[in-house]
C-alpha cells in the first residue's frame, strides 16, 4: 500500500528511517520508518506507552535517536537541527505555553523565537486568530482559557512562522467535541497550504479523519495505510445484535459461538467472527433457546477501534492485563419503589454569579450504567461531588442509595465507591500498600481485608506485581487498581469520574467489559466522561452542556429521536476541494473531512442528497457514493449544542469572551 | 546568539516576574526585613547592662564608685540587695546580668590606702556580653582607683599624679566602634546572595516542571539565549535591592559610603552576576523548583553569614575553614564593601578581590551553559 501524496512528484516532508530510541532496558521506539508528504495528514495511533510521544520528539529533534535517521523538509534531524527547527512546529502533549501570559504575549514570544518580522506580524496574527475564532480572547491569560481554547492557542502559536511540517502530540486530548471539530477543521485547511501533519492520537475516531494512519505498539509499526485499508486488516467481521437486554445477550453468547470476541455497547452487542453467517446462525439459536428478544442482527462495518483492539489482542494478550474473573455481590442498595437508587430533582449549584449546575433532574435505576456526558467545564464534576456529599447544593434535592445528599453525606460515603480521573493512587507506594491504605480508610480489617485484597489484586490482574511500585504501572493497570481500591468496601453504587482518560483502547475496552459485568450483578454505575465514544457503553446518557441537561436517553434514542440533523457520508475523489462548494449549498448545514471522505450535516438528508448529487453532476465528478449514516455520539452532541447556541443567539462556542 | 530571541526571553521573563506579585514582593521585602532585622538585632555593642548591687559599705566612698557605674552608658543599676540570696535571684531570673558586691570595710580600706577587692559576678550563660561587661567593670574600677590615688596625692600635697604610661585609643574608619557601621556592608552582601540565588534557582526548573521547556527546545532558541535572557530581569531586581540596602544603610542606620559609590555598584553588579548564574546552575542541575530554592538558600545564606568575615573574623578561624572561605565569593565582596564603605579605598587596593569576583562570575556563566543540555533525555 503505497502512500497517496497530494502531489506525487513531491519529496516527503517527513521521512524516518529505522528510527530507534532506547532508555536503559526499554526500547521505546524500535526501527520506526515512515514518510509523510506535503498536504498529507498522517495519524500515529497506539496505546499508552507505545512510543508515540518519543517518536514525535525524535522527529522534532528535541531528543537524540539511539539509531536510525530522520529528515524534516529535507534536513537531517541530528546534524541540521537548526534548519529543522525553522521548518517545523511541534506541539507537545502538555500545555507548552505560559499560563500567566496573555494570548497575545504568548504568540508574540514565539513569533520572536522564530524571528518573524515585526512588520506584517500583526496581520499574520490577526489571520490566525480569525482562522481559529480566538480574536475575542487576545488579552486573556492563557491559564484562564478552557481546554479547547488552550489547544487552539497552541496551534496558533505553532503556525506563527508558517511551518512546512506540523508535529502534534495528542492535540485534542480532553478537549470538548465542538473545539475538537474546530481544531480538525483548522488542520484540514492547513493541508491546502501544503503542510505535512503528523498527529498522534488515542481517539480512534479521530484517526479516521487522517489520510493515512500507522498502528504503533511497543515501538513498532504494526500496519500503515488509509483508514479503509487498515479496516480490511480486521481478521473477522462484525455482527451487531441490538437488544434491550444487551447484557444478557452477551452473557448467553460469551464463549459459546465461533466469535472470537463479544463486546457490549449499551444496547448493542458486537461479535467479532471469522464467518458471519455461521455466527448469525449460532447467535439466533442460542438467543431463541434462552428466550431473549432482539431488535435486529446484522453485519456492521468495523470501526478503527475494533481493528485496533483485535490487532493488539493478537500481538499481545497481556498488554492490558487478563480478563477480570472474580467479582463481588454487594448488598442491594436501598432502591425506591420504582427501582431507582439515585434520584435528583431541580439540582442547582452556584459559585458566586456562575451557575455550574443549573436545574438538573434525573433518576438512575439499580444495575444501570448511567453516563453523564459533556465537555470539560460543563458541570459534570460539580454534580458528582454533590451526589457524593462533598459539596452542598445551592438548590434542589437528591437521594443516593436512599440517603439525602444534603443531610446524610457520611452515610452516602459508606455506600458508594468513588474513582476520580486522577486515579488517586500513591505512586511511591507499592500496589498492595495502596490497597492496604484504602482498606484501612474503609475500615476493613482481618479476614475481610485479606479476602478483599486478594480479590482486588486478582481483579486488577496485579497478583504477580503486588510488590511493584505503583509509579511504574501503565495507565491501564493503574486504572484497574484505582477501581479496585475504590470498591474494596463493596459499595452498591460506583461513581466514576472520567475513568478512562489516559488509558489505551484495549485497556479501555476491558475496563468497560468489567463495568458491564458489574452492572449485570446489580451494581449501579454512574460515570462521567467527555469521551463521546465511551457513551456508547452506557445504558442511558444525560448530555450536559453549560450546566444544563440538554438531553437524556439511551444511545440509540439520542441518535434517532433527539438528533434532528442527519448525517450523509460522501465518498469522492478530492474531498478537500469540495468542502467550500458543499458548505455553500443552502440544504447543507455543515461539511467536514472525514478520513478519505466527507461527513455532511443536513436538516433533511433527502433534500440535501438531491442537491449534492446535482452539484457533483455539475462538476462532472465520477466515482462518488452518498449514504445516510447513523450519526455518532459526537455528531449528536455537536448538533444539540449548536441547537442550544442557535436558540441563545450568536456568541456560542461554550466560551464567554 | 540572536539578540532578538534573547530580548524576547528577557521580556517574557519580566512579565512572569511582574505577574507573580508574591515572588516580586518577596524579592523586595526580604532585603528590607534582613537589613532591619540584622541592623537592629545583630548589634555587638554593650549598652545599659542591667546591674544589681550589694553595697555593704554604704558610705560616700562606695556611692562614688557606684555613680561611676550609673553614669556610664554601659551599665544600668536596677536594684540594691542585701545578701547573696537577693543577687542570685536577680541573676537567675535574668533581671540582672552583672552583680557588684562592695565589702563592708570598703571606705576604711580606701581611706587607709590599702588594697580593696570588689566582687564582680557575671551571668556566664551569655558569655559574650558578660565578658564584655566584666571588662568594662574592671576598667571603671581602674578609673576609680586612679581617681582615689590622685586625690590622696593632692591631699598629701605632693602635686598631681602623672601616670607612667597612657594608652590613647583611636579606632580608624569607625571611630565610635559602632557595630552597624561594620554590619551594613555585610548585610548588603547577604541580601544579594539570598535574593539573587533564590530568584534564579526556580526559573529553569519552572520551565521543566510546567512542560514549557519541551516547547522551547522545539524552536530555534539556543541555550545561551535562554540562559542570558532569563538573567536580565533578575539582574535588575538584584540591583534594585542593592540600592535599597544602600539607601536604608544611609538614611536609617546612618552609615554613609566613604568611598566611590559608582565603584561599589559596579562591583556589586559583578558579584550579582556570579550569584545569579550560580542560582541558575542549581536550577539546571536539580530541575526541581523546591529543591533548587532550598539549596540556593542553604549554600548562599549560611556561608555568607558564617564564612565570609561578615560576623566572625576569618583570621580567627581554624586553618581548614579559612581555606574554605576562599570558594565563597561573599568573602571578596564583603572585603570590597568594607573597603569602599569604611575606608574609602579604591581598585588600587581592592583589585585582587575584584579579580576573584570576576573569575567566580565567569566560572558560573560557563558552568551554567555547560550544564544545560537543551534536549530531552
Amino acid at each position: 500500500m503505497g502512500p497517496e501524496p497530494v502531489t506525487p512528484q513531491s519529496l516527503p516532508a517527513i521521512q524516518a528511517d529505522g528510527l530507534s530510541k532506547v532508555f536503559g532496558p526499554l526500547t521505546a521506539v524500535d526501527g520506526l520508518s515512515l514518510q509523510v508528504f506535503p498536504g498529507e495528514i498522517f495519524g500515529l495511533v497506539g496505546p499508552d506507552g507505545a512510543g508515540k510521544s518519543t517518536s514525535l520528539r525524535l522527529l522534532a529533534s528535541i531528543m537524540a535517536p539511539s539509531a536510525g535517521s530522520a529528515r524534516i523538509a529535507g534536513f537531517d534531524v541530528a546534524t541540521e537541527a537548526a534548519q529543522v527547527k525553522d521548518q517545523l512546529a511541534y506541539m507537545s502533549q502538555r500545555f507548552g505555553l505560559y499560563q500567566d501570559l496573555t494570548v497575545l504575549e504568548n504568540i508574540d514570544f514565539y513569533a520572536d523565537m522564530y524571528g518573524v518580522a515585526r512588520r506584517g506580524r500583526q496581520e499574520r496574527i490577526g489571520e490566525l486568530l480569525d482562522f481559529s475564532h480566538m480574536r475575542p480572547f487576545l488579552h486573556r491569560r492563557a491559564g484562564d482559557l478552557s481546554g479547547g481554547m488552550k489547544q487552539k492557542l497552541q496551534l496558533v502559536r505553532a503556525l506563527i512562522h508558517t511551518p512546512k511540517v506540523l508535529l502534534l502530540d495528542e492535540p485534542t486530548n480532553g478537549v470538548d467535541p465542538v473545539s475538537r471539530r474546530d481544531f480538525w477543521r483548522i488542520l484540514h485547511k492547513l493541508l491546502q497550504a501544503g503542510v505535512a501533519i503528523l498527529v498522534t492520537t488515542a481517539y480512534l475516531d479521530e484517526a479516521e479523519r487522517c489520510d493515512r494512519v500507522a498502528l504503533l505498539d511497543r515501538g513498532r509499526i504494526l500496519a500503515t495505510g488509509s483508514p479503509d485499508e487498515i479496516r480490511r486488516l480486521m481478521p473477522g467481521r462484525i455482527l451487531t445484535i441490538r437488544s434491550s437486554r444487551a447484557r444478557e445477550v452477551t452473557t448467553i453468547l460469551e464463549g459459546r459461538t465461533s466469535a472470537t470476541a463479544v463486546n457490549t455497547f449499551g444496547d448493542s452487542v458486537h461479535l467479532v467472527c471469522p464467518d458471519i453467517d455461521r455466527a448469525t446462525e449460532e447467535a439466533r439459536r442460542l438467543l431463541e433457546l434462552a428466550g431473549v428478544d432482539w431488535d435486529h442482527m446484522k453485519e456492521s462495518s468495523p470501526s478503527l477501534e475494533d481493528v485496533f483492539v483485535s490487532v493488539l489482542d493478537r500481538t499481545d494478550g497481556s498488554a492490558a492485563g487478563p480478563e477480570p474473573t472474580a467479582l463481588f455481590a454487594p448488598p442491594p442498595a436501598a432502591a425506591a419503589g420504582d427501582g431507582s437508587v439515585v434520584t435528583v430533582e431541580r439540582l442547582t449549584r452556584r459559585f458566586g454569579d456562575f451557575v455550574a449546575v443549573d436545574d438538573i433532574g434525573f433518576q438512575v435505576k439499580r444495575g444501570e450504567i448511567f453516563g453523564f456526558l459533556g465537555p470539560n467545564g460543563a458541570g459534570k464534576s460539580t454534580t458528582i461531588r454533590m451526589l457524593c456529599g462533598l459539596l452542598r447544593p445551592t438548590a434542589g434535592t437528591g437521594t443516593v442509595a436512599g440517603f439525602d445528599i444534603r443531610r446524610q453525606a457520611e452515610e452516602i460515603k459508606l455506600h458508594i465507591g468513588y474513582m476520580s480521573q486522577k486515579f488517586s493512587l500513591y505512586e511511591d507506594l507499592r500496589v498492595e500498600e495502596n490497597i492496604d491504605f484504602y482498606g484501612g480508610i474503609y475500615g476493613l480489617a482481618g479476614d475481610r481485608l485479606d479476602r478483599r485484597k486478594s480479590w482486588a489484586l486478582e481483579m486488577a490482574g496485579l497478583t504477580d506485581h503486588r510488590r511493584s511500585l505503583t509509579a511504574i504501572l501503565s495507565g491501564g493497570w493503574k486504572q484497574r487498581l484505582a477501581l479496585a481500591c475504590a470498591i474494596l468496601h463493596e459499595p452498591p453504587i460506583i461513581f466514576l469520574d472520567e475513568p478512562t482518560s489516559g488509558v489505551d483502547p484495549l485497556s479501555r475496552r476491558r475496563f468497560w467489559n468489567l463495568i458491564s459485568t458489574m452492572a449485570g450483578q446489580g451494581i449501579t454505575i454512574f460515570v462521567t466522561t467527555h469521551y463521546m465514544e465511551e457513551a456508547e457503553y452506557c445504558d442511558r446518557i444525560a448530555l450536559i452542556y453549560g450546566g444544563k441537561m440538554i438531553a437524556i436517553g439511551s444511545p440509540l434514542e439520542l441518535k434517532t429521536r433527539f438528533m434532528h440533523d442527519e448525517i450523509i457520508d460522501l465518498r469522492c475523489p478530492d474531498p478537500l476541494g469540495l468542502v467550500a462548494a458543499l458548505r455553500a449549498l443552502p440544504e447543507v448545514r455543515d461539511a467536514s473531512l472525514f478520513g478519505s471522505g466527507l461527513h455532511i450535516v443536513a436538516a433533511d438528508a433527502a433534500a440535501a442528497s438531491r442537491a449534492i448529487t446535482r452539484l457533483l453532476d455539475d462538476l462532472n465528478m465520477k466515482d462518488t457514493s452518498l449514504t445516510t449514516i447513523l450519526p455518532s455520539m459526537e455528531d449528536v452532541f455537536i448538533s444539540m449544542i449548536e441547537e442550544v447556541n442557535r436558540r441563545q443567539g450568536p456568541g456560542g462556542q461554550g466560551e464567554r469572551p | 546568539m540572536n539578540p532578538r530571541r534573547l530580548a524576547a526571553v528577557a521580556r517574557k521573563e519580566t512579565l512572569h516576574v511582574l505577574r507573580d506579585w508574591r515572588s516580586l514582593s518577596l524579592a523586595l521585602a526580604i532585603p528590607l526585613v534582613l537589613i532591619l532585622l540584622y541592623g537592629y538585632a545583630l548589634t555587638l555593642d554593650l549598652r545599659l547592662v542591667p546591674t544589681v548591687v550589694w553595697d555593704q559599705s554604704k558610705t560616700p566612698a562606695s556611692r562614688e564608685l557606684l555613680e561611676l557605674f550609673a553614669g556610664s552608658p554601659y551599665f544600668s543599676i536596677r536594684s540594691h540587695r542585701d545578701g547573696y540570696t537577693g543577687l542570685q535571684h536577680d541573676l537567675d531570673s535574668g533581671a540582672a546580668m552583672i552583680a557588684l558586691v562592695i565589702p563592708a570595710d570598703f571606705a576604711a580600706r580606701v581611706d587607709a590606702g590599702r588594697p580593696v577587692a570588689i566582687q564582680v559576678i557575671g551571668d556566664g550563660s551569655d558569655a559574650n556580653t558578660s565578658r564584655l561587661a566584666m571588662t568594662y567593670a574592671t576598667t571603671l574600677g581602674a578609673i576609680y582607683a586612679g581617681n582615689v590615688a590622685a586625690e590622696q596625692k593632692e591631699l598629701q600635697g605632693r602635686g598631681r599624679l602623672r601616670p607612667a604610661v597612657v594608652m590613647e585609643q583611636r579606632s580608624w574608619y569607625n571611630p565610635d566602634l559602632r557595630s552597624q557601621t561594620v554590619l551594613i556592608p555585610g548585610i548588603i552582601a547577604l541580601v544579594m546572595v539570598v535574593v539573587a540565588a533564590m530568584l534564579t534557582s526556580t526559573t529553569i526548573a519552572r520551565e521543566w516542571e510546567s512542560g514549557t521547556m519541551e516547547q522551547l527546545i522545539s524552536t530555534p532558541l539556543t541555550a545561551p539565549e535562554l540562559i542570558f535572557g532569563k538573567v536580565v530581569p533578575y539582574f535588575a531586581i538584584g540591583m534594585i535591592d542593592v540600592a535599597l540596602a544602600v539607601f536604608i544603610g544611609r538614611w536609617v542606620f546612618d552609615v554613609p559610603i566613604v568611598g566611590n559609590a559608582g565603584l561599589l555598584f559596579a562591583l556589586a553588579a559583578l558579584f550579582l552576576t556570579g550569584i545569579l548564574f550560580f542560582g541558575l546552575l542549581l536550577s539546571i542541575l536539580l530541575k526541581s523548583q523546591v529543591l533548587a530554592n532550598q539549596m540556593a538558600i542553604i549554600t548562599g545564606f549560611m556561608p555568607t553569614l558564617l564564612l565570609s568575615g561578615f560576623v566572625f573574623a576569618i583570621e580567627n578561624m581554624p586553618v581548614p575553614l579559612q581555606i574554605l572561605t576562599y570558594i565563597f565569593p561573599a568573602r571578596y565582596f564583603i572585603a570590597i564593601l568594607r573597603g569602599i564603605y569604611l575606608k574609602g579605598i579604591g581598585l588600587d587596593i581592592l583589585w585582587l578581590d575584584a579579580v576573584f569576583l570576576g573569575v567566580y562570575a565567569l566560572i558560573m556563566i560557563v558552568a551554567a551553559n555547560r550544564a544545560f543540555a537543551f534536549k530531552l533525555e
